[in-house]
């Protein structure tokens, strides 16, 4: 059959969702991170679809400058986490909750 | 000054002096006795003065009522606001107006009179008391109400006065408000006023919306321009309910339950109030407003009169305490007078109110001396024997007696026969019960003078400790002499010639109904000489009450005052305490517990719900990002 | 043939984003970030299909290569264990499952109710244009469509120049050239279809033209994540050096 828009739109949702059950899931902040990238590359799925199936390259255009600021989010994200390691010794997230009221 | 002013501005001055009086000495007075006992007794007396200045150079001079200021001004009367056969008037005005016709000033001189007797008896009677200063304030400030009803000229000024009576008559009542019984009697007596003043002012509003006007000038052109079926349809309910307020002031069946308590209260009050004046101010208001009762209404109006009359005859043969049979007396005769306003006869009523204020308190006053001298001892099967230690006062008691049980010749027997035969005139049935009545007065008044002043003493002191004094003797001398004096005419002058032509009637005596005439003055004769010749038989020399021995049932229910309180009480329970329960119930568990407690306890719970949310762990905070987003989303997509 | 890629590629996307997230066998955070490269490479696949080459490049060059090794790096350098045993909290994954299928379930059942029509392209060559309609060839097949009057049934793009007209009843679509600047209804030129939207020149044209203030940000932002990173995380030394 015929490969539709809806095909790879909900391609798109499942990894959005598969990614967002990484970082409800796995304790490990490195991990939870991964997840982060699934979520935004299933976006990155869902614009080129668009832009294929509607003939409009905006939507790579788009993906363009996601993908470049994930990176950057990435090199932060990191970055925090090895100082987050350092301060308190540990990966887990559920250590890491000051903001209990 | 001329002479115009002066009469224009004199009755504002006769109504306002008592209540400065009363306001300078509950203000600022309070500390001297002496001044403030002075200060009243100057107001009323300058009253008194004044009231026969007017009386005698106005005579028969029917001035229409004078407006002094408008109180409160209810723009144009809307057509459509009154009943739609309602007349065309102008606007609503309550005026603050007081009334100069002959009634009044009748009725000025009487409460006038009455009133600086009672304040100089009580210049001797209270003295020693602590209240001292606070009895002269109140007395001036009933003073002040009284006038204030006998003066004004509209409906609605006259509620407010009654209103400032009840309240007065409260503050009297309860002078010793120590006593618990005193308080309670103060409200009681209160209460029921309250009671017949709801009837009043229904009555009122009736009076205004159908008739358009509340001035009793007007009442009576109104109803004659407009016999519509506007007011004929509502007439009678009207009447009555402006009867209500009668009822409670006056004390009529079934409202009666007051009198007899405010006994609790100093004799002097007794005198003024529940003699002559404020008890009377039911009656004056009912023959003021007689012009709007249809026949129907009056014959209620008849029959409750008539039995209030016999019922409170009844109950007073057999009392033990002084001030209760004279309580019962008052009750009785008010019965009789508001009997002569349903049998048309209104002038016969007012009649016999001032013949009644006269006795009533001569009567009230001379039980004070003997109070007042025996240590406050008031059963009479405790007295005796004080004809031979107060022989003044006796004597006067006795003048008194008799002119209440319709002895020919003094005032009470002129009275009572102008009702006597308004009655015959009126309904049969109404003429024997008046004429039943006035044998048991004549025979209970025999009982009480043979048991407190003659025969032998039996109370523990032979001798008076306190000789009353001139204070107290004076008034009783006055006031028996117009007892006996009341009554007569002198070409044409006197009482009954005046009100009389008030309602431009017949006045007694005169020779039309000369059948009824007769009738009257035949049975109120026998009906008295029965009466005191029965008492006379029982209970000379007797040292205790025989009666019950020889009625057995009927003289207990005469004790115990048919149990009308009982009853009163029995009802209330069953249905204002019910209420007032489910009230406080109300209160209590909805109102504050649901509601107030409900209220804080609800947010704190939802404090304590939502603090569970705040864990500091980022997962959880994702968890719940993507649950809101879910909600969100289903909203929107469903 | 492009179908069962499709299918091939979607699902090997599928699987090993699974298994990043859910390992059932190890724990081991290495394991996760290798199966986000396949994840990362199956993606790239889907987006030549989608015939988007020049950004499959970029996805394998930039993240296969330059983010997971990152990830790789810290990993080392922190030297992240297994993840421990923990006491499982079955209530809070329980939901978790849940709050995420729900939204799956949510999104899915939406796309499918969209109720813009599947449109199905008529791919093929225009044979022949008048100004009433379109002659389309497609593998020897010629379909004819019309050109409607209203206004309101085309679909304009974003350059103006190419106009993109869809026919409602037939669903079919084609690319017809309208000069828009000179007279809508005028037919300049035609375009062939079925050739790929020459991309990489496309892509630089519009980038460099429409998008350059985007891109001169972007580029900002890589300069300041650069220097954030580097101060986030620098040792203290030389404040250590100066307490000792």
């Amino acid at each position: 059959m015929n490969i539709s828009l809806e095909h790879y739109l909900i391609v798109s949702v499942i990894l959005f969702c598969l990614g967002l059950l990484g970082v409800m899931i796995r304790r490990t902040l490195i991990v939870m991170f991964m997840g982060l990238e699934l979520m935004l590359n299933a976006a990155n799925l869902a614009l080129v679809a668009f832009s294929h199936f509607r003939d409009n390259l905006d939507g790579q255009i788009m993906v363009f400058f996601i993908i470049t600021v994930a990176a950057a989010e990435v090199a932060v994200g990191l970055a925090l986490i090895v100082a987050l390691y350092r301060k308190r010794q540990t990966n887990d997230v559920n250590d890491l909750t000051s903001m209990k009221l | 000054m001329s002479k115009e002013t002066v009469i224009l501005n004199l009755p504002l001055v006769i109504l306002l002096l008592p209540l400065l009086s009363a306001a300078l000495i509950l203000l600022f007075f309070s500390q001297y006795r002496r001044l403030s006992a002075g200060l009243s007794v100057g107001a009323v007396g300058f009253g008194l003065a004044a009231s026969i200045f007017l009386f005698v150079s106005l005579g028969d001079d029917h001035s229409k009522s004078d407006t002094f200021f408008t109180w409160l001004s209810i723009g144009h009367a809307d057509q459509n606001a009154l009943l739609p056969s309602a007349p065309d008037v102008e606007s609503l005005d309550f005026n603050f107006s007081l009334q100069n016709d002959p009634l009044s000033r009748l009725m000025l001189l009487v409460v006038t009179l009455v009133g600086t007797l009672v304040h100089v008896f009580s210049l001797a009677y209270m003295r020693g008391d602590e209240g001292y200063s606070r009895y002269f304030g109140a007395l001036s400030f009933f003073v002040f109400s009284m006038l204030g009803i006998v003066l004004s000229a509209n409906l609605i000024m006259m509620f407010i006065f009654w209103e400032l009576v009840g309240v007065s008559s409260y503050l009297l009542i309860s002078h010793w408000f120590e006593k618990p019984a005193a308080a309670d009697a103060g409200k009681k007596a209160f209460i029921t006023n309250r009671i017949g003043d709801v009837g009043f002012l229904l009555g009122i509003l009736l009076v205004w919306s159908a008739l358009g006007t509340i001035h009793f000038d007007s009442l009576g052109e109104q109803i004659v321009r407009n016999n519509n079926a506007g007011w004929t349809a509502i007439a009678t309910i009207a009447g009555l309910l402006i009867f209500c307020g009668a009822v409670g002031k006056s004390a009529q069946f079934p409202l009666h339950v007051w009198l007899p308590d405010a006994m609790e209260g100093p004799t002097p009050v007794s005198a003024l109030i529940h003699a002559a004046t404020m008890v009377a101010a039911g009656v004056y208001m009912i023959c003021r407003v007689f012009v709007i009762f249809t026949p129907e209404a009056l014959e209620i109006i008849a029959w409750i009169g008539a039995i209030t009359a016999l019922l409170a005859a009844l109950m007073a043969v057999q009392q033990d305490d002084i001030k209760r049979i004279l309580a019962y007396s008052t009750l009785s005769q008010l019965g009789y007078m508001v009997m002569a306003v349903g049998c048309s006869g209104p002038d016969a009523s007012m009649f016999h109110l001032t013949t009644h204020a006269a006795f009533k308190a001569l009567l009230f006053l001379g039980a004070g001396v003997v109070i007042y001298a025996y240590h406050h001892e008031q059963d009479i099967w405790k007295m005796g024997g004080l004809s031979k230690t107060l022989p003044i006062t006796t004597l006067c008691f006795v003048i008194g007696a008799l002119a209440l049980s319709g002895f020919p010749l003094l005032s009470g027997f002129f009275s009572k026969d102008a009702i006597l035969m308004q009655a015959y005139l009126h309904n049969k049935a109404l003429f024997g019960i008046g004429v039943f009545a006035a044998l048991v007065t004549a025979f209970y008044m025999m009982r009480c003078v043979l048991v407190a002043f003659y025969g032998e003493h039996r109370g523990e002191h032979a001798e008076s400790d306190m000789k009353p004094s001139g204070e107290m003797i004076v008034p009783l001398i006055i006031l028996a002499i117009l007892s006996v004096t009341l009554g007569w005419e002198y070409q044409g002058h006197g009482v009954n010639p005046i009100l009389a032509d008030l309602w431009e009637l017949e006045s007694f005596g005169h020779e039309t109904h000369k059948a009824a005439h007769n009738a009257a003055m035949i049975g109120g004769t026998i009906a008295a000489f029965t009466g005191l010749l029965l008492g006379w038989i029982i209970y000379k020399d007797a040292k205790e009450d025989p009666l019950p021995a020889k009625l057995g049932k009927l003289a207990k229910y005469m004790r115990n005052r048919f149990y009308f309180d009982e009853l009163y009480r029995f009802l209330n329970r069953w249905t204002q305490e019910k209420m007032s329960f489910a009230a406080d119930w109300f209160d209590r568990w909805i109102i504050s517990g649901l509601g107030v407690k409900g209220t804080s306890g609800a947010v704190d719970i939802t404090g304590c719900l939502l603090r569970l949310f705040q864990t500091g762990n980022v997962q959880t905070y994702a968890l719940l990002t993507v649950i809101g987003m879910l909600f969100i989303l289903a909203l929107i997509l469903f | 043939m492009q179908d069962l890629l499709f299918y091939i590629f979607s699902t090997l996307t599928l699987l090993c984003g699974l298994l990043v997230v859910f390992n059932p066998f190890s724990r081991n955070p290495v394991t996760s970030a290798m199966f986000l490269v396949l994840t990362i490479i199956s993606m790239s696949g889907l987006f030549v299909l989608l015939k988007a080459f020049f950004l499959a490049a970029v996805q394998i060059l930039v993240y296969a290569g330059a983010v997971i090794v990152l990830f790789l790096f810290v990993i080392m350098l922190l030297n992240v264990k297994e993840e421990e045993r923990r006491r499982f909290q079955k209530f809070g994954t329980f939901l978790g499952f849940a709050a995420v299928t729900g939204l799956a379930v949510i999104i899915i059942n939406t796309i499918g109710q969209s109720s813009a029509p599947s449109i199905s392209k008529t791919q093929g060559n225009v044979v022949q244009v008048s100004t009433e309609s379109i002659a389309i060839e497609n593998n020897g097949e010629i379909t004819e469509l019309e050109i409607p009057d209203d206004k309101s049934k085309i679909l304009v793009m974003t350059n103006g120049i190419q106009v993109y007209f869809k026919d409602v009843q037939t669903n079919q679509h084609a690319f017809v050239a309208y000069d828009t600047r000179v007279e809508s209804e005028k037919i300049v030129k035609t375009i062939r279809l079925g050739a790929g939207l020459g991309e990489t020149h496309g892509l630089g044209k519009l980038l460099f033209t429409k998008y350059v203030i985007p891109f001169e940000i972007v580029s900002l932002l890589l300069l300041v994540a650069m220097v954030g990173c580097i101060l986030l995380s620098k040792r203290d030394e030389l404040k250590e050096e100066e307490t000792e």
